[in-house]
């Protein structure tokens, strides 16, 4: 079920008055229940997956919590270690197989191809299940969290599934902690029409940048991407930035909706974004962007890893391979791996060249030279995405077309009109990326305007209300005539 | 005390929240159908008078004819009010199927008390329930929320998805990017003054097609809109209506086509007289002798002396069968007589112009048909 379809408008309110009238001793089953239902409306028989992944987990946390009570402290380690990494195999393998097995036997049929061995190795054509990657990921955090004692383990099963299952953020995120979400699941929400209010609000928001600016600048990137040798090097570049921000749109709409709707029902969900393309730097770009997944890496790789206590070689290397893994997660896929790595190198040159940046700015950043830094980043980030949208020899040659500036490199008008979009659209379109650009810009400056919204009479919220709704509405690429497109992120 | 002034504030805070969002729904619903409306692609472009009905005062007509194009090509209710006084309102939607005009005239009754329903027959004709969904829309997208219109959607829509049945429901979904193409009819309503009929003088020769019906045979109405017809008959009566079909005339140009029309009309006449409903087969009737050489303006439709002709013999087979009184001059009807003068306007300034019509061919050539 879409959060962007007819299904979800219906099932939303239905399920929140439900929350709200039954008694709550019996809330987080009804949950359970709404949220497998969620689930199974793409394919029922993927539920099973997810269930098999938080009997796993669920059973791994009560065995770390009976190891604890081991006097032993070596027999102690030795289990725990063992019960962890018990769930961390069963539980990648499934991801593995369901993720990454053609891409694995490709690759492998490819490398000894080169060596004049060819081999035969079966590929099976399985539809990916969809977030997989996802609750796999929030589902581990809680073996990890148990292991290291940052929590106790969950006795009551169904509140545990329900943790994995959460239909808010199930399927692409906020990949939730099990400190931050396992215990607001016990707690009583009531029914608080301020709270409700906004968290409606922030999921209008999300909703407007989905099905108009997401979905709008996706024409343009569709249409350029999918056939890019018929395209100069301008149209490339437009439809390039275009993708930056509608990778931005697309994934930040559905973590709005996700905390949004989470919130209407009283849950706090952590932040996923944080104006991400205001970063001056690749690294401040990554605490900005996908913060879950982000901070998933940080705690349960990168660490573990040494993190930077081993030495700047170690660090590093250590960025490398997680960035590498990263590109994995995001899919199966050489030309992700490329970006994941680009990620990286920018990071490990950022970090190379740090003193060099502190000699030459003296620590003194004025406005224009923190600008210039935000479009260096975002230069940088964008040249990565190309290698996000295309394959690897694809992104190569776009990149090659932007950067060769010749005759006929922009076009003129009618490369504007070629990029597949009529003129009243372009002008919606950048209207509605002056109103991302004004949220963003006041959530920089750490405005919260969702609050500032909140405090105004009825009347002015009223208009901020009808002005999305009916924006999406009129402008709004939905309808029987519209392939209902998923989010990006649901593919990871 | 205390107590009691913080349970008051309480009290009232709650009241005041549930009338905002009472208030904001309403503000909502105002907004959406308003939106919706302007949006919503209009049947015949400017016009759309179908469902410019639902505006016109309420039981200011006393007849009403529903069908398809044909019914609005063969009647003229400015001639129908001008002539003989009577207030008639024409519902009429390119290949309108009985089961459209069944639920059109069930949503039309809360609003209009009719003393006849005149039904033009070609919707029965359809193999199916109805031609194509895109003339279903026709009749549904524009109906307001109502009780007949989700009985309507339910009945009719029953093997579509259900995001497809909610296109009909909430029609925006389907028309919401004609925002981009809006033309100054889709804010205001333009040219109602025809009251839902065409008028035009286009003619084409179809004397060489003029129709021999002794070799038609009967075809069976499709079991559905036979259903559908049951439920006319029902409805009127249980409204105290009266209950007229009629077929107008077509030309033989296409002859299975034309076998079809006839063949389904000829059954029409059976079943007309097995339930007792005056059925007026236009074709039959010696006292209308169409000319085929400037009466058509396309083989199925007839133009304004075409169009003429059949109002004229209707309008006296009304006069005469059922009470109809002349309401010119009663100021509940003003709107018939202003109407009706710019009609004489528009109708003296074409004839001026073309008083024979005007000849656009023989038949066969690139026909330009109103937009349906």
């Amino acid at each position: 079920m879409l959060f962007n379809s007819i299904e979800f408008l219906l099932f939303f309110p239905l399920v929140c008055i439900c929350y709200f009238l039954i008694p709550h001793a019996v809330r987080y089953i009804f949950l359970l229940v709404c949220s497998y239902y969620f689930y199974m409306c793409w394919n029922p028989k993927y539920a099973l997956l997810m269930l098999t992944s938080t009997i796993i987990t669920y059973l791994s946390g009560l065995l770390l919590e009976m190891a604890e009570k081991d006097p032993d402290e070596k027999r102690r380690t030795g289990k725990k270690n063992l019960f962890t990494a018990l769930s961390f195999t069963s539980n990648l393998l499934i991801l593995f197989f369901f993720k990454y097995f053609n891409f694995a036997a490709n690759t492998l049929v490819r490398v000894f191809s080169l060596a004049g061995i060819h081999l035969s190795v079966p590929t099976f054509d399985i539809l990916l299940p969809v977030g997989i990657s996802f609750y796999t990921f929030q589902a581990l955090s809680y073996t990890m969290d148990v292991y290291r004692r940052e929590i106790k383990a969950e006795k009551n099963f169904l509140r545990y599934a329900l943790f994995v299952s959460f239909f808010p953020q199930l399927v692409a995120g906020p990949i939730e902690r099990s400190k931050n979400l396992l215990s607001q699941l016990s707690e009583r929400h009531t029914f608080d029409y301020v709270r409700v209010r906004m968290g409606l609000t922030r999921m209008l928001y999300g909703m407007f940048q989905k099905i108009v600016l997401a979905e709008y600048l996706a024409i343009i990137v569709n249409n350029v991407y999918n056939d890019y040798s018929s395209y100069n090097g301008f149209q490339l570049m437009a439809a390039s930035i275009c993708f930056a921000f509608q990778i931005y749109c697309d994934f930040g709409s559905y973590s709005n909706i996700a905390i949004g709707a989470a919130q209407v029902m009283g849950f706090t969900l952590m932040e996923n974004f944080d104006t991400p393309y205001f970063s001056t730097s690749v690294s401040e770009f990554w605490r900005r962007w996908h913060i879950s997944l982000s901070t998933w890496f940080r705690d349960y790789l990168y660490f573990p890893l040494g993190g930077s206590r081993k030495g700047t070689l170690r660090k590093h290397i250590n960025r490398m391979i997680v960035f590498l893994v990263s590109g994995l997660w995001h899919g199966a896929s050489g030309h992700f791996v490329l970006w994941g790595f680009l990620n990286g190198l920018y990071q490990v040159i950022e970090d190379i060249c740090k003193p060099l940046k502190k000699k030459f700015f003296h620590g003194k950043e004025n406005m224009l030279t923190k600008l210039l830094h935000m479009i260096l980043t975002f230069i940088l980030i964008d040249i990565s995405w190309v290698f996000f949208r295309a394959t690897t020899s694809d992104g190569i040659h776009i990149l090659k077309k932007i950067f060769t500036i010749k005759r006929g490199w922009f076009g003129g008008k009618a490369a504007i009109a070629g990029l597949g979009m009529s003129y009243p659209m372009i002008i919606v379109l950048l209207a509605a990326l002056c109103v991302l650009f004004i949220v963003d810009l006041c959530r920089y400056n750490k405005m919260q305007l969702l609050i500032w919204l909140d405090q105004k009479n009825f009347v002015i919220r009223w208009i901020v209300y009808f002005a999305l709704i009916f924006a999406i509405l009129i402008f709004g690429i939905y309808g029987p005539t519209f392939d209902a497109s998923q989010f990006i992120y649901f593919q990871f | 005390m205390k107590d009691k002034r913080k349970d008051m504030i309480f009290k009232k805070s709650v009241i005041k929240k549930f009338f905002l969002l009472i208030g904001f729904l309403i503000c909502f619903c105002l907004l959406f159908s308003m939106v919706q409306n302007i949006l919503r692609k209009k049947i015949r472009g400017s016009s759309d008078f179908i469902h410019s009905v639902y505006s016109l005062d309420k039981n200011t007509t006393d007849v009403i004819f529903i069908g398809s194009s044909h019914a609005y090509y063969s009647i003229s209710s400015n001639e129908l009010w001008g002539e003989y006084g009577i207030p008639a309102t024409v519902m009429a939607s390119s290949s309108q199927a009985i089961c459209n005009s069944y639920y059109l005239l069930k949503d039309i009754l809360k609003y209009q008390k009719p003393k006849v329903v005149v039904v033009e027959t070609f919707g029965a004709v359809f193999s199916n329930l109805y031609m194509a969904e895109s003339r279903m829309r026709q009749v549904l997208d524009a109906m307001p929320m109502s009780l007949t219109k989700l009985e309507a959607i339910h009945n009719l829509c029953k093997d579509y998805s259900f995001p497809h049945k909610m296109t009909y429901l909430f029609p925006i979904s389907l028309y919401h990017s004609r925002w981009q193409e809006l033309k100054p009819y889709d804010f205001y309503q333009k040219n109602t003054y025809l009251r839902g009929t065409s008028l035009t003088f286009e003619y084409r020769d179809y004397t060489a097609y003029k129709p021999k019906k002794n070799k038609v045979k009967k075809k069976d109405i499709f079991p559905g809109t036979v259903d559908y017809l049951q439920k006319l008959i029902d409805i009127t009566r249980e409204n105290d209506i009266q209950l007229v079909f009629y077929a107008s005339p077509v030309a033989a140009y296409k002859k299975s086509k034309y076998k079809s029309y006839y063949g389904m009309n000829l059954s029409m006449e059976d079943f007309a007289n097995e339930h007792n409903i005056p059925f007026l087969f236009m074709e039959k009737l010696d006292d209308l002798n169409f000319d085929y050489e400037k009466n058509f303006m396309d083989s199925e439709h007839v133009n304004y002396f075409g169009q003429k002709m059949i109002t004229e013999y209707i309008a006296e087979y009304l006069k005469s069968n059922y009470d109809l009184p002349d309401r010119r001059g009663d100021s509940r009807y003003e709107q018939y007589q202003k109407d009706y003068e710019k009609y004489q306007i528009t109708l003296a300034e074409k004839l001026a112009e073309n008083p024979d019509g005007i000849y656009m061919g023989r038949p066969g050539q690139a026909v330009v048909e109103e937009d349906e």
